[in-house]
């Protein structure tokens, strides 16, 4: 009996812990971005004195971003750099709740068609972000051919195209005949991530589906897939078919550019910032060189959101606005050597020339496509092995 | 009467272990399970609906996905307490060294599995340690391209790797209990190593195997990490598949009867497991 | 050999022992190496990986490092929360090794001596938390510590992380109270031992082993939790798998997700070696099976 009175005790006491911890904090103060002036918002963001923002990498610049900001506003910034799934993860959790814990975030372009269609983000932004007009007008529409409204600032502008070593690839192919050949010459060293694990391997099909099957323009505008449009697309597996014991099929954007640097692989569809970045941290060879072939490559940017139950969401606009204000844009720039948003910046010394973007830039078709060209190499490419 | 008082004494005693767990988890599993059928989901839709499982059991990529997981964790388990029985065994007494070998053995334990993944990763890629080592000893021609084998055997290897230290921890502990006199006494009366073996140790360890069989399981299965940088490029592992198919694909509800799948699978294991276990025990 | 033996006046079975004393000694040694080469190489590897120079990187066809630097340690230092995170992670650690001990302690009784009618069951029950998908723990059960208020809590943490590391302390130490052999404990009674006696001095020792293992799993478990902790832990908590998964997830950076293993594994290392030689004896005397 005793026994049994200390069992329902220590219970008792468990469960009371349990629904005692859980204090909510006061709301912080807020205002209607829509209609306030850019001083309103900045004088409640002050009161609000606080934005937490999430992103996946780059944590040198945005701690020093963060520490400007703090400088210039008095806004303190908890700044957490998790994992991109991690991060939407924990936004999803929290959608149902009517604040929650993150102001803004970074978002990418695998999380583009999710967020939208979970309606997670508050919008649209572009008439309250001063400097808005002066971000890629594009990429305020379509992120990887999805339509955002608005509703996504431009953070920085990224584009996949052909990484190789110079010292085993000497004249670096243009035209998808001349790549075909290549990889004819040299077989296993040319290479792209399984397109349902990254982007730059679904930007190597996108462009064997624009040669096999005939451009890209007849998908401009579809708002889902057209079977007539994608009828050919057996076209574009059979080439895959055809050579896959002459190409090298990897795990991820970064896995790609790790087996360039190990040496396993000499050319690689690969997206320029990644490239960037792993170079600044050693992860693969100076001498490694980039562009974007005249057969085209796709293009991107990632973008930054307010959350829709955000507790500061003043404060979180002022944050946006800090990070694509001239001055920030180009100390990412120059810290990083990552594209800016920015279209007012001067761009030198990138591994990609202005040249290559300006001729051989692709934009994606649209996302039911993209979704569809996944689930459709998967089946007929690396189902059939 | 008295049996009564007893049992319900036993369940209160159940209530801060099972019950604990079951007041976090039971709504978790319920509303996996609930979405899997299209009621509560993540998109805001809510309406009974069973086309999900359809779609999941008619695409072969999700049955390819559970038979690979299915064999990646039979294969771990297995082989991760065929390895580290011999060595349990080995351990049972204290000799000199054994101390020191016994933390050795257990680093990977510490050691998260992402990063083990890479670690094993390194050694097996296309100029890594293991295809330089070889082709110095002029034993190959040409680096082997190891790295997402087609069968999972480097899968297998990491999980090998990590978890052998864990599964030594438990079968030392159950092995722990065995006293002298009962292999003694077998001694005396003329058993030889392997019936000792098999007729003593292996029957006594049985709750320790079956625990370690069913906890390596439950982690190779299950596992993300490992399957995502070492597994095969196709197919995909069912925890990596269900992760596809919510994040690229949109389909939540898809995912949750993936979710389902891998919980209802697992069980399965653990009760064949359980079977097996309880078989070789009846033997005695 | 018979005849030697005779002749040095040396019993056989001495003989034997010491022959046998040699070959393990030999197989302690060759063990040793083994698993020198077996943990030390990967462990060797990350130690290059965390000490490579961003201006000169590692690559084919380099065996190793052209030159060794501390950036990626200084750049790990200064943009990110690491320290505070590892004090974070092991606060919360022993904490929740020891709820899991103390709310599991009742349960691995029952199910390891009782026989109660459902126990295959709660056996099974008690396994979900870590049978649940990630996907699962992230999306819905972060939704259930939300909706305790135990989001942005440590007290929330701390009943996370005793949650996912108390099925393997039930289910090991459920292992060990099935193998105390039950005449030991009709002898204990029929002596006239009371609860307290039987518990401290029978059930207490002879699952120790166990207990060792299953403390060691809950704390890995703890320090390794990421699903649940990034969710309802930061922004306002960080621990070391938070910082670890951003430079090991999506964005993989080899360099410094080396340097942040190190940092995580390194505490944990000397802690084990520190354990074992203070549990030493009394490990060795359980397993000898001596009570």
């Amino acid at each position: 009996m005793k026994k049994l009175c200390a069992v329902v005790l220590v219970l008792m006491l468990a469960a009371g812990m349990v629904f005692a911890a859980g204090a909510r904090e006061e709301a912080a103060p807020t205002i209607d971005l829509q209609t306030a002036t850019w001083e309103e918002i900045v004088e409640t963001a002050q009161a609000q004195g606080q934005v937490t923002f999430y992103s996946w990498y780059f944590p040198d610049y945005f701690r020093e971003a963060a520490a400007d900001f703090e400088r210039q506003y008095g806004i303190k910034v908890n700044l957490v750099i998790g994992d991109q799934t991690a991060n939407f993860n924990k936004v999803i959790s929290e959608k149902d709740r009517p604040v929650g814990t993150v102001d803004a975030m970074i978002v990418g372009g695998q999380w583009v068609k999710t967020t939208m269609d979970l309606d997670l983000f508050y919008g649209p932004i572009k008439d309250i972000i001063p400097d808005a007009d002066q971000l890629a007008p594009s990429l305020w529409i379509v992120q990887e051919g999805v339509l955002t409204h608005g509703y996504l600032a431009p953070f920085h502008r990224n584009q996949t195209g052909i990484l190789y070593d110079p010292q085993r690839v000497s004249n670096p192919p243009q035209t998808f005949a001349e790549l075909e050949a290549w990889i004819d010459a040299n077989p296993k060293l040319f290479g792209f991530n399984d397109p349902s694990r990254g982007g730059s391997g679904q930007s190597f099909v996108h462009t064997v589906i624009k040669h096999t099957t005939g451009g890209l323009e007849k998908y401009v505008g579809d708002t889902e897939v057209v079977p007539e449009k994608v009828a050919n697309w057996d076209l574009a597996w059979e080439w895959f078919n055809d050579r896959k014991d002459k190409l090298t099929f990897t795990v991820s954007n970064n896995d790609s550019i790790i087996r360039i640097n190990d040496g396993e692989m000499a050319m690689t569809f690969g997206w320029d910032d990644n490239v960037q970045d792993m170079m600044n941290r050693g992860n693969i060879f100076t001498r490694a060189q980039m562009y974007i072939p005249e057969m085209g490559a796709a293009g991107g940017g990632d973008t930054m959101g307010i959350l829709k139950n955000a507790p500061n969401k003043a404060a979180a606009a002022v944050f946006i606005a800090h990070i694509t204000s001239k001055e920030q844009q180009i100390k990412k720039f120059e810290m990083l050597g990552a594209y800016p948003s920015r279209i007012d910046i001067p761009i030198e010394g990138t591994l990609l020339t202005e040249e290559d973007r300006e001729n051989n830039a692709l934009a994606w078709f649209p996302a039911p496509y993209k979704d569809y060209m996944i689930a459709e190499f998967v089946r007929n490419v690396l189902m059939t092995q | 009467m008295e049996e009564n008082k007893h049992t319900l004494l036993h369940y209160l005693m159940l209530l801060p272990g099972v019950g604990f767990i079951l007041m976090f988890i039971g709504s978790s599993i319920f509303l996996t399970l609930a979405q899997s059928f299209g009621l509560f989901s993540i998109t805001g839709r809510s309406a009974f609906t069973l086309s999900n499982w359809a779609a999941i059991i008619q695409a072969r990529e999700s049955v390819d996905s559970l038979m690979f997981s299915l064999k990646m964790g039979i294969l771990s388990s297995i082989g991760t307490v065929l390895f580290a029985f011999p060595l349990a065994l080995f351990f049972r007494k204290g000799g000199a060294g054994k101390g020191m070998l016994g933390s050795i053995i257990k680093v990977p334990l510490f050691i998260p599995a992402l990063v083990a993944a890479f670690l094993i990763v390194n050694l097996i890629s296309y100029h890594g340690l293991v295809n330089s080592v070889l082709l110095r000893l002029n034993i190959i021609q040409q680096p082997m391209r190891m790295l997402n084998d087609r069968f999972g055997w480097g899968v297998v290897f990491i999980q090998i790797w990590k978890n052998l230290p864990f599964v030594l921890l438990i079968l030392m502990a159950s092995i722990a209990s065995i006293r002298d006199d009962t292999i003694d006494a077998a001694k005396n009366l003329g058993a030889g190593y392997w019936s000792i073996l098999f007729r003593i140790f292996v029957p006594l360890a049985m709750p320790g195997i079956l625990v370690s069989m069913i906890l390596m399981f439950i982690k190779a299965f299950g596992d993300f990490p490992i399957f995502s940088v070492a597994g095969p490029i196709y197919p995909a592992a069912i925890s990596v598949r269900m992760h596809i198919m919510a994040t690229l694909y949109q389909e939540w509800d898809q995912a949750a009867v993936l979710g389902v799948i891998i919980i209802v699978t697992t069980f399965f294991v653990i009760w064949a497991y359980s079977r097996f276990a309880e078989l070789v025990q009846g033997e005695e | 050999m018979r005849v030697r033996a005779e002749q040095q006046k040396t019993p056989l079975h001495v003989l034997q022992e010491r022959r046998r004393r040699r070959f393990y000694l030999m197989l302690t040694l060759f063990f040793v190496i083994v698993q020198l080469i077996w943990v030390g190489i990967p462990i060797l590897m990350a130690v290059m990986w965390s000490l490579v120079d961003p201006k000169n990187p590692w690559s084919f066809p380099n065996m190793f490092p052209p030159s060794f630097s501390f950036a990626q340690w200084e750049y790990v230092f200064k943009y990110t929360n690491i320290a505070r995170a590892l004090r974070t992670s092991y606060s919360i650690a022993p904490l929740a090794v020891l709820l899991s001990f103390v709310l599991s302690l009742p349960t691995d009784y029952i199910m390891g001596r009782k026989k109660i009618p459902g126990k295959k069951i709660f056996m099974l029950v008690v396994l979900l938390p870590i049978i649940m998908p990630g996907m699962v723990v992230a999306l819905f059960l972060s939704r259930v510590f939300a909706n305790f208020g135990l989001s942005q809590s440590f007290f929330g943490l701390v009943l996370a992380h005793t949650l996912m590391g108390m099925p393997y302390m039930i289910r090991v130490l459920t292992t060990s109270f099935q193998s105390i052999p039950q005449d030991v404990i009709d002898a204990a009674e029929n002596l006239g031992a009371t609860t307290f006696v039987k518990i401290k001095d029978i059930f207490l020792p002879m699952i120790r082993p166990g207990l060792l293992a299953g403390m060691i799993f809950a704390f890995i478990v703890s320090i390794e939790e990421f699903n649940l902790t990034f969710i309802i832990g930061t922004p306002t908590f960080e621990t070391i798998p938070t910082i670890l998964f951003s430079f090991m997830g999506y964005n993989f950076i080899r360099t410094n997700a080396s340097v942040v293993a190190l940092i995580m594994m390194t505490p944990n290392i000397i802690m084990l070696f520190v354990v074992e030689r203070f549990l030493k004896s009394d490990y060795l005397a359980a397993s000898l099976g001596k009570m």
